[in-house]
């Protein structure tokens, strides 16, 4: 296993955390919302 | 742009190499390997489409069936396109993200590394899915890649394997996106600001963008598809009160960004490629940047010419037809600043500025035709025909596939610190840009004409042009064993790779040693 990668400043790292579940959240939303607008 | 760069590139420790064996590629969280893994898996499948093209051009060689069932043509046509977009052009683009962005924005590596394994790793896994259905009881997919229902409903038991396989590749795109917008927005070096980032690091921040925004839309799409199937809902079943024309407006608001998703990123490309060669900064970086920016709003705003002839109101059909003109403008703007960018420029023509130079000529042929089709009553005539497959292939083809292969030479001396042959890359281009118009442009005239397409018979007057199309498609698909070649030959060896390679490189990747070490910018470089 690789091991040497730089370790990122741990605000970075949460920083990066915080966007990507921002930004699945959204993706997900968008699954949703377009199903539930097709439900009469 | 005009950013001068200071070659601060931390002390590349030499003892911490990647690991050893197969177990190198499946755990591997390291931009490069998992960029390698991606191209790799994206030129296997341009071969697997590539193979099932020349079937679709033999079946096509004259008028009457040939070689098979009509149904198995419309699998392969329906294949070779999922194969092409989802297997081939997307991956090779998150590859090519994958190996460059961190480089060219000064950071150690992508943003979340496990998720970028993740993503390459469910692809192969679905390729593999949706190439079995070809293999199950009552063949493929058979009803085009835009999945029309009723008709999609009507797959044999290889139906909920491609929509899964869909929804995987989704996945694998979505998380991609994620990961190389919170890598451009978190992980820039400091002094890298956005409107200092190189354009191929700014198109792909807006496809990723793009990405986020439509995969979720195709995926409700087919899930819907699979519950009418299913669990009996109608969502698009006209007898349980649904509408078969709402799919199609669902799958195009995805589908149309779709199509910018896969152009951007060789947007991105041409603009790194072209100013190196001309030995200048790109003309109008900052209108590029907001040409971009334009064009990934207005692919939302315009779905629906795709679908002119299932019928509207003539106040949606005068809207869509003029958003889609309107496209136009940015994507002058862009052409306009690539032949500014060469004027008066010390050019020289190595071949990734020939593929350069060929995508400028060749996807503008495309746009224009892409413009002839936005005309409403003229699309009435065009649509469905072969000038429709003569539009998006020059798009697809001359346009995605020769920006990929152009930032392929371009980068490949500094991913594997050899230089390819120069010689034979010149004749894979030029064989390339001859057979490839041979290939697609009489399919315009084929198309006018009034040949329909996705059909494997057709009408005699037809014979001649598809006779000589389907000669440059195979002359075409033979000439890319010979890029096989020339990659190959360049990993295994030749002639040493400076760290620049071009004379007129500019930007962070080029400061690190050829090949690039397993580790880059350990420490943040500094941008001026």
């Amino acid at each position: 296993m690789e091991t040497t990668r730089p370790s990122l400043d741990p605000r970075v790292r949460r920083a990066n955390q915080r966007l990507a579940l921002l930004l699945g959240a959204v993706a997900v939303g968008l699954f949703v919302l377009f199903i539930v607008l097709n439900l009469k | 742009m005009s950013i001068a760069t200071t070659a601060t590139t931390a002390p590349h420790d030499e003892h911490h190499g990647p690991a050893r064996g197969l177990m190198r590629w499946v755990t591997t969280t390291n931009h490069k390997d998992i960029g390698t893994l991606y191209l790799c898996f994206a030129l296997a499948m341009f071969f697997v489409g590539g193979i099932m093209a020349m079937l679709i051009r033999a079946e096509l060689f004259e008028p009457g069936l040939q070689l098979m069932q009509p149904t198995f043509f419309n699998e392969m046509t329906t294949m070779h396109a999922l194969v092409m977009i989802f297997g081939a052009v997307m991956p090779a683009f998150v590859g090519l993200a994958n190996w460059q962005i961190p480089m060219m924005i000064g950071a150690p590596d992508m943003a979340l590394p496990r998720l970028n394994n993740w993503s390459f790793w469910i692809l192969p896994f679905a390729a593999a899915m949706l190439l079995s259905t070809l293999f199950m009881q009552g063949g493929g997919p058979a009803g085009g890649w835009t999945m029309y229902p009723p008709l999609m409903l009507q797959t044999g038991e290889a139906f909920p394997f491609v929509i899964f396989a869909v929804h995987l590749l989704g996945i694998s795109s979505v998380m991609g996106a994620i990961n190389i917008v919170v890598t451009i927005f978190n992980m820039r070096a400091p002094g890298m600001s956005m409107m200092k980032m190189p354009l191929f690091v700014w198109t792909w921040l807006i496809t990723a963008f793009l990405l986020i925004a439509v995969m979720p839309v195709l995926a409700g799409a087919v899930t819907m598809l699979l519950t009418d199937k299913f669990f009996d809902t109608s969502f698009f079943n006209a007898a349980g009160g649904g509408d078969p024309v709402m799919f199609q407006h669902i799958f195009w608001f995805f589908g149309h960004p779709e199509v910018y998703i896969l152009i951007l990123p060789a947007f991105g490309i041409v603009s790194q490629i072209i100013p190196t060669f001309a030995r200048k900064p790109l003309f109008g970086y900052s209108s590029m940047v907001y040409a971009t920016a334009s064009i990934a709003f207005l692919s939302f705003i315009v779905w629906a010419h795709h679908m002119f002839t299932v019928g509207m109101p003539l106040t949606a059909e005068l809207f869509f037809m003029y958003a889609t003109m309107l496209i136009a403008v940015p994507t002058g703007v862009k052409v306009f600043n690539w032949v500014a960018t060469m004027w008066r420029g010390s050019l020289t023509f190595e071949t990734p500025m020939l593929f350069a130079i060929a995508f400028v000529v060749l996807f503008t042929i495309g746009g224009f035709s892409g413009l002839m089709l936005a005309i409403t009553p003229a699309d009435f005539q065009y649509h469905d025909t072969y000038f429709v497959v003569a539009h998006f292939h020059y798009v697809l083809v001359t346009g995605a596939v020769f920006a990929i292969m152009g930032a392929t030479y371009y980068w490949l001396p500094k991913w594997t610190g050899h230089m390819y042959n120069e010689k034979l890359g010149k004749w894979h281009f030029w064989l390339s840009v001859v057979f490839v118009n041979v290939l697609f442009f009489p399919q315009h005239f084929l198309g006018l004409a009034g040949m329909p397409r996705r059909i494997p018979d057709y009408a005699v007057q037809f014979a001649d042009w598809n006779m000589i199309s389907t000669l440059g498609g195979f002359a075409f698909g033979a000439s890319q064993l010979l890029f096989l070649y020339i990659v190959v030959q360049s990993i295994r060896g030749g002639a040493k790779a400076t760290g620049r390679v071009w004379e007129g490189a500019l930007g962070l990747e080029w400061t690190v040693p050829s090949p690039a070490p397993y580790h880059t910018f350990r420490e943040a470089p500094e941008v001026h």
